[in-house]
Order: C-alpha cells, then structure tokens, then sequence
C-alpha cells in the first residue's frame, strides 16, 4: 500500500531540515543546479541530504574521519564534481558494540531534539542499523530522508516517499584512520546556489589519505574496479598534495597486509590504463558529473593515460 | 557405557591423570597421596579400573599400579588425560577463551588496562578485570563461570580469600567505552580499554585491591611517558571522577617536590577526595627511590 502524507506531516518533516531552508528544498532549485552544473536534479539532491547528514553526525565527529567518494567532492572545483550516494567513514572507535551504542546514543539526542521522527510509523532521521560485515569491520546504517522527487521506498509492507542515504563506518581502520585529518568545512557544488543555514565543519580524510584509498580501490582484479574510482584518482591528482604522505599511507596498509606498496601503485595504474580503452562507457558515466568533469570525460584515454603517470610517479 | 565406567567419579579421573603424568608405577598409598582422595575411596575405585582393565597390577616387594598398554583405549586415554591437564594452564589461554566466549561484547579494564604498557615492579599473580556488556551478561556469565572451576583459575567473589593462580573479576557494564581497542596482550589479541581509562577505573571504582596498585600504575605510567594526561583529566571529568584524580595527583607533586603531573594552582583548588598518603609515599619510594 501507499502511504500518503497530510500536508501537516510533509511540514512536519520538513522542519526536521536544519541546514537548509523550505525554499531552498524544492525541484526548483534542483533544476536550477541541473542546468548549471549538468547533474540530474535528483541526484542533486541527495547531496543536500548529505549536508544535512553531516551535519546530524557533527555530536559525534570526533570519533570520525568523512572520507570515500563523497568526501572527494568536498575537495574539488564545483565545476568537477560528480554526484555520489553514500556517506563513508573511518572509525577510532574499534569495537562495534562501542561504535553502536554511540550511534544508539545519537538516535536518542536526534529523537529528543525533533530531528528524528515517525511519521505514519516510518523512520525518518535516524540512523537505522542494516547490517555490520565483520570481514571489512564496516557497520551500515541507512538514514531516511523526505524525497522531493516522488521516490518511493518500501518499508514495513507499505510504499512511503522517502529517499534512504547509505551511511558506512568503519572499525577496522581505526589503527589509521587517516594520515592526516582535515578538519575543514563541507563544501558542495549545490553551496553555489544554496547557502545553508550553517556552515558544516567536519573532519575530513586529507586529500593524501584519498588518493591513497582510491589506489587501493582501484587494484587489479579484485573485481571492485569502478568508473568513479578512476575519475575521482584523476581530479585528485590534479590537486596540490604531499606524495610523501600517499607513499607513507601506501606504506603503512602495505605492511599490515603483508603487500609491497610499489606494487599497489603499479596494480591501480594498470587498471587506469585498461579504463582508458572504456571510452564509450565513460560517456555514460558523465552524466554524473558536472560540466567540467564532462569535458575532462571527453578526453578520457588521454586523462587515463596522465592519472596512471601520475600514479607511478608518486611510487618514484 | 564404558566411558561412564572409567571417568565416573573425579577420583577416577584424578587417580588416572596421575597415573598418566607419573613416569613410574605407582603404590595405592601414593595414588592417595596425590590425588587427595580417602586410602578407602581410592582402593576401590582402583579394583574396578584393574577389573576393567584400563589398570594394570605390578607386584615387585609393593603392589605397583600403572595404565595398562594392553588396554584397546590406553593410548587415546593417556593423550586425552595429558593434554587436558595443559588445557587453559596458562594466562594467555585464558585469554583467548575469554575472547573466544565473549566476541565483541566485553573488555578488559581496570587493573589490565592500567599495566599494559608497563612493567609491574611488584609482582601480583594476574588478575583480568573483565566488563561484559550488560545485555549480553546473563547469557555469557554462566559461559565464564565454568573457567572458575578449573584448578589455576578463580573467579572473584567478595570474601573469596587467596587469589587464584590466575584470577577474573566479571562485571557487567552498560557500554563498551569507544576507546577500547583490539590489542595484543601476553601475545593474545583482545579487547582492551586505554591506559588512562584502566587507571580510573582502578581509583573511582570499587574494586578488591589496595589503592598502592593504582597509585603505582599512575606513577609508572607518567614516569614512562604513556600517560596522556589531557585525556585523563577528560576522562575522568566525563566519569565524573575529576576532582579525586585532581586532589591525588596534587599529593604526588607535594610529596615527590616536583611537577610531575603539571597540576596548575585552579586544578588544586578543585582537587577533592579521599588520598592515601601513605601509600602515594610508598609508592614515590618504591618508583623514584
């Protein structure tokens, strides 16, 4: 069945919006941005919903490290950043019991200060234990969301508008959450319309600590090898960074897994280099990205080609 | 069944566990001796093993007793006596039976967090504090509660008397702090809590030993650096012990005539609580001479 909100329960939960005003929460302005920046205006949205996440999550950031895909962007030209789900996270919290009573703790605070809500029985604005995966030590939360869109979820049996955001941390990483933490504000493409309320400051990844992640992300043959990995490894590299800090990173992980970093860097340029004859199916992919990113896509064998230099020269 | 027969009663097993580790046949009084069972007790239990031939007889002047190598199971028997006499012998198994029974659910604090990093001048026999999540308390104290039935092992209990060769103190707890960490200790991986937050507990909780072991903790723990002192104060603010941490490590500058804790004239002002100073004494004289 459909559940269908009264209008005194879509104001409801609107108001649970800290960051960001009623106005600036219409298709209106997602539209806007999608002419501006050539991003589908409901992908655009979730990354207003990101903000307002982050900034749910500020009560517990000092246990935290933002990093993955979504962090990239908060580093980058507006004008080549790409759209992206979930929200990553590295832990100091190494124990998930420790990790989820804090989570719990938060739900509460959420709960009492109106943030999170039931609405006709459906959640929204907690985070929502799905499944924890003891391999990678990550906990997966979801973390429901209005949808100004007409998505629909179905939770307990009905159909409800909603838009659900992926929240992942981490435990397993907390022996190095980062080489070095940015504690930086968030910073979006959709803040070049929109000007939230508050400005939100959260300890990021640096920029070293990402493009040694996206290394390891873009290993040979691990079947794990993405369109957005290399991308993001492209505009990094771009960036001013401290390849002494990647190779420590690199290092690091090297000896704990029992690998050769040298070798971890050779692995990801190798698989650049093979995304490069992928041309055709990059251009599918720029449709998540915005205008910058699209011309940079244009020329993507070649932007292949310089990312895995790029990649090997740091080894140097 | 035959196996009833041969491990019936803990004479029996006794009895045969001696006879297993003893290089030498054995004489009935001896067995006795060994194994703390009554002179009757033993001598019928040891006819009924001769009878069912897991026992054999040797008349050289005494009347010896030994396992029969011509019982079908005597060698399968002996391996399985020998190697349950090793079996949880040492701290670290008991460690990794604690992380094996408890998985994610627990970790060890107080006296074992506090001493991780250090090495303990006076000897204590070890003593793991262990917290269990309180959800989780009822199905696994019955779990560890066995452990404390082995010979080396005791669980702690109010007016327990002599400490075990290795002892346990189980509570239970309502979370598991986010600094508990996976960490290798005595050669285990286990969860434990961080130094700062094994010495708080150790002062502001009640726990069956003297003040002097904390005291010596705080003092080893600063004198070799591992003590991040900011962060023990926030601890213990948050565990609303701050005023007591305060007033103690006031009295060990006074005594010691030095900064060692670098407690400034407001924190003294704050400082509040029952000290020892008797045993901060001790404990000066027994780090720094």
């Amino acid at each position: 069945m459909r559940i269908s909100f009264s209008v005194e329960e879509k104001t409801k939960l609107l108001s649970t919006i800290h960051i960001w005003r009623r106005d600036q929460l219409a298709q209106d302005m997602f539209r806007k941005l999608q002419v501006k920046y050539g991003i589908p205006a409901y992908l655009t949205e979730t990354m207003f919903w990101h903000m307002e996440i982050l900034y749910r999550l500020l009560p517990l950031c000092e246990f935290l490290v933002f990093k993955g895909g979504t962090c990239v962007q908060s580093y980058i030209d507006p004008m080549f950043q790409r759209a992206s789900n979930d929200l990553d996270f590295n832990t100091t919290i190494q124990n998930p019991n420790a990790l989820m009573q804090k989570i719990e703790n938060l739900n509460n605070q959420l709960k009492t200060r109106g943030t999170a809500v039931e609405i006709q029985e459906v959640p929204y604005g907690f985070f929502e234990f799905e499944s924890a995966d003891r391999v990678s030590g990550t906990l997966n939360y979801r973390h429901r969301m209005p949808s100004r869109f007409g998505e629909y979820e179905h939770v307990t049996g009905n159909d409800v508008q909603a838009k659900s955001i992926r929240v992942q941390i981490n435990c397993k990483h907390a022996w190095l959450p980062a080489i070095k933490k940015v504690v930086k504000p968030v910073e979006f493409f959709i803040m070049e319309e929109a000007v939230p309320r508050e400005v939100v400051i959260f300890p990021h990844s640096s920029i070293e600590d990402l493009i040694a992640d996206k290394i390891m992300a873009t290993e040979e043959h691990t079947g794990r090898e993405r369109f957005k990995d290399v991308y993001d490894l492209m505009v990094l590299l771009n960036l001013d960074f401290n390849g002494t800090l990647v190779n420590n990173k690199l290092a690091l992980i090297a000896r704990k897994t029992g690998r050769d970093p040298a070798e971890l860097q050779r692995s990801s340029a190798n698989t650049v280099m093979a995304f490069g004859d992928r041309g055709n199916e990059a251009q599918g992919f720029a449709s998540m990205v915005c205008r910058g990113g699209k011309e940079l896509i244009k020329d993507w064998e070649i932007g292949c080609e310089k990312t895995a230099r790029k990649i090997l020269q740091a080894e140097e | 069944m035959m196996l009833e027969l041969i491990f019936g009663t803990k004479t029996r097993i006794k009895l045969l566990y001696a006879l297993a580790q003893s290089s030498k046949p054995l004489t009935r009084n001896e067995l006795a001796k060994m194994t703390g069972s009554g002179m009757r007790g033993t001598y019928e239990q040891v006819e009924e093993l001769i009878g069912l031939g897991v026992l054999k007889e040797s008349v050289n002047g005494r009347s010896r007793l030994a396992l029969d190598p011509e019982f079908p199971l005597h060698d399968n028997l002996r391996d399985l006596l020998l190697s349950s006499g090793e079996y949880l012998r040492t701290p670290q198994d008991l460690l990794a039976a604690l992380d094996r029974i408890c998985g994610d659910n627990y970790y060890l604090g107080s006296f074992t967090a506090a001493r991780q990093n250090i090495s303990p001048i006076d000897y204590d026999p070890p003593v793991y504090a262990v917290s269990i999540l309180k959800d989780h308390y009822k199905r696994l104290y019955p779990r560890l509660r066995v452990l404390g039935k082995l010979a080396n092992i005791k669980l702690y209990e109010k007016n327990m008397g002599e400490a075990g060769d290795i002892t346990i103190i189980i509570n239970a707890c309502e979370s598991i702090p986010p600094d508990v960490m996976r960490s290798d200790f005595l050669g285990v991986e286990v969860w434990v809590a961080s130094v700062e937050r094994g010495i708080i507990e150790c002062l502001a909780r009640e726990t069956p030993f003297a003040l002097y072991g904390a005291y010596l903790a705080l003092l080893q723990n600063r004198l070799d650096n591992v003590l991040d002192i900011a962060y023990f104060k926030k601890l213990a603010d948050e565990e609303g012990s701050l005023p007591v941490i305060q007033s103690i490590m006031s009295k060990f500058d006074e005594i010691a005539g030095k900064r060692l804790f670098e407690i400034t004239e407001e924190e003294k002002s704050m400082a509040e609580g029952m000290v020892d100073e008797k045993e901060i004494r001790h404990v000066i004289n027994t780090v720094m001479g």
